[in-house]
């Protein structure tokens, strides 16, 4: 089945992790049917999701159960109301960080150049996807231009970023539109690209 | 639409002196012993690259960020903190300062609250205080020249700041390292460095505008490299405020 684009899909890793903190919180040991019925989320979705955490160690199988009971997991390490990002293996997923980075130049510096957000990152960001993402939050209304760019004294564009909906980076779909997890919001270019 | 300069100068400010004064600063509280506070200062004059310093840290330590506007109250200041973490904020100011306790310590990630100056505010320091006490979290306050002594007057933050970092103004291996970024493929002269940082009042900022002033003219001179027979030929600007004018 063909993956759904993110605005339509939602975010049903954010739901289950939350649905754990509120029902094991308490270091009440949950089943997968407690967790995707509070997050509703589907039930393959939510072991998957289950078993990341396990493996890199957020979960814990519980043992006090019986043969014939459904597993149950508790939360051993709470990191706060953000989803960690695993694997179904438990390894880390990277992707997203220069997105994240630039996302965060842009919010801290409010004023600045593409060049900018790439001297201060603490990733490498290639050019081009330091470009192009400024070049999409302007056409989707993000940022508007300080000072346009003079090819012929060398000088970059200086853009300020107008809308700030949050810690989330807006991100760009393959459909070309933007989607904002912060407000839930779907920005379409203005005009042309 | 982005201009000539496509070459990617693979810069970093990671080894700016600042940048790395703040990032230790940071560790230092974040590794500090258990019965410690989680509090502590990086101050400094504008201009010295300190928002430049933390955006990097924030990267580094995908740190909270909020910059502290003049009109806000302290119910906007908690918020504002909660919507930094992504937190739907709670009712009262006192559920948001344990919202924000908590995401705190849970998450491990340092908060850092620029322009920090304008929270020394009776009632709005207290909210500082509060967050720390109540969470092993790292919170890290930015601002001017004169926040140590602002905060002077609260004697519980200031006694429980576990450290004050100053930062430091800009010296000739910084301007160096500027000047590979801000002038790709251009050769700037020791003696032309050693002018910009005394021009610039040894200002990150302004060292960056001067910069930018050498590589347009080497553009529109079409030189790759620049000597002290070029100074006078460029424009630099030193800030100072212009002087009064005769007869006017």
């Amino acid at each position: 089945m063909a993956r759904k684009p993110v605005d339509q899909a939602g975010s049903p890793r954010d739901a289950i992790w939350a649905a754990v903190r509120v029902i094991g919180g308490a270091e009440h040991p949950f089943t997968v049917a407690e967790v995707a019925d509070r997050a509703r989320a589907n039930d393959k979705t939510v072991r998957d999701y289950l078993k990341g955490l396990t493996a890199a160690g957020y979960l814990q199988q519980s043992f006090a159960t019986g043969a014939l009971e459904a597993t149950r997991w508790v939360l051993v390490r709470d990191i706060g109301n953000e989803a960690p990002r695993v694997r179904s293996d438990g390894s880390p997923v990277t992707q997203g960080t220069v997105t994240e980075q630039l996302w965060r130049g842009m919010y801290i510096l409010k004023e600045f150049t593409f060049e900018d957000l790439i001297e201060t990152a603490s990733v490498e960001i290639p050019v081009e996807t330091a470009k192009s993402y400024c070049k999409m939050l302007l056409a989707t209304g993000y940022l508007r231009v300080l000072r346009k760019a003079e090819p012929t004294s060398g000088r970059i564009a200086r853009y300020r970023l107008v809308r700030n909906n949050g810690p989330k980076p807006p991100q760009i779909q393959r459909v070309k539109r933007v989607y904002d997890p912060n407000s839930r919001e779907v920005f379409m270019p203005e005009g042309q690209l | 639409m982005d201009g000539a300069v496509n070459i990617n100068t693979g810069g970093s400010v990671a080894p700016l002196r600042n940048v790395l004064l703040l990032n230790a600063l940071i560790n230092r509280v974040q590794n500090r012993d258990f019965d410690l506070p989680g509090l502590a200062c990086f101050f400094g004059p504008s201009g010295y690259g300190k928002t430049k310093a933390a955006t990097w840290n924030a990267q580094e330590t995908r740190a909270y960020w909020v910059e502290v506007k003049s009109t806000w109250s302290r119910k906007k200041f908690a918020e504002m903190i909660l919507r930094s973490m992504g937190i739907t904020p709670g009712r009262t100011i006192g559920d948001m300062v344990e919202q924000i306790g908590d995401q705190l310590s849970k998450s491990g990630r340092p908060l850092l609250i620029d322009e920090a100056d304008l929270v020394a505010k009776d009632g709005m320091i207290g909210i500082i205080r509060d967050i720390y006490e109540s969470s092993q979290g790292t919170v890290i306050l930015i601002g001017e020249e004169n926040l140590p002594q602002t905060l002077r007057r609260w004697e519980r933050v200031h006694n429980r700041m576990l450290d004050w970092v100053a930062a430091q103004p800009a010296d000739l291996r910084e301007v160096k390292l500027l000047a590979e970024m801000k002038c790709p493929g251009i050769d700037v002269a020791p003696e032309v460095q050693k002018l910009v940082l005394e021009q610039s009042q040894a200002r990150a900022r302004r060292i960056v505008v001067n910069l930018r002033q050498i590589a347009e003219y080497a553009l529109s001179a079409g030189k790759t490299a620049i000597t002290m027979a070029d100074a006078p030929s460029i424009t630099f600007f030193s800030g100072e405020a212009p002087a009064p004018r005769r007869g006017v």
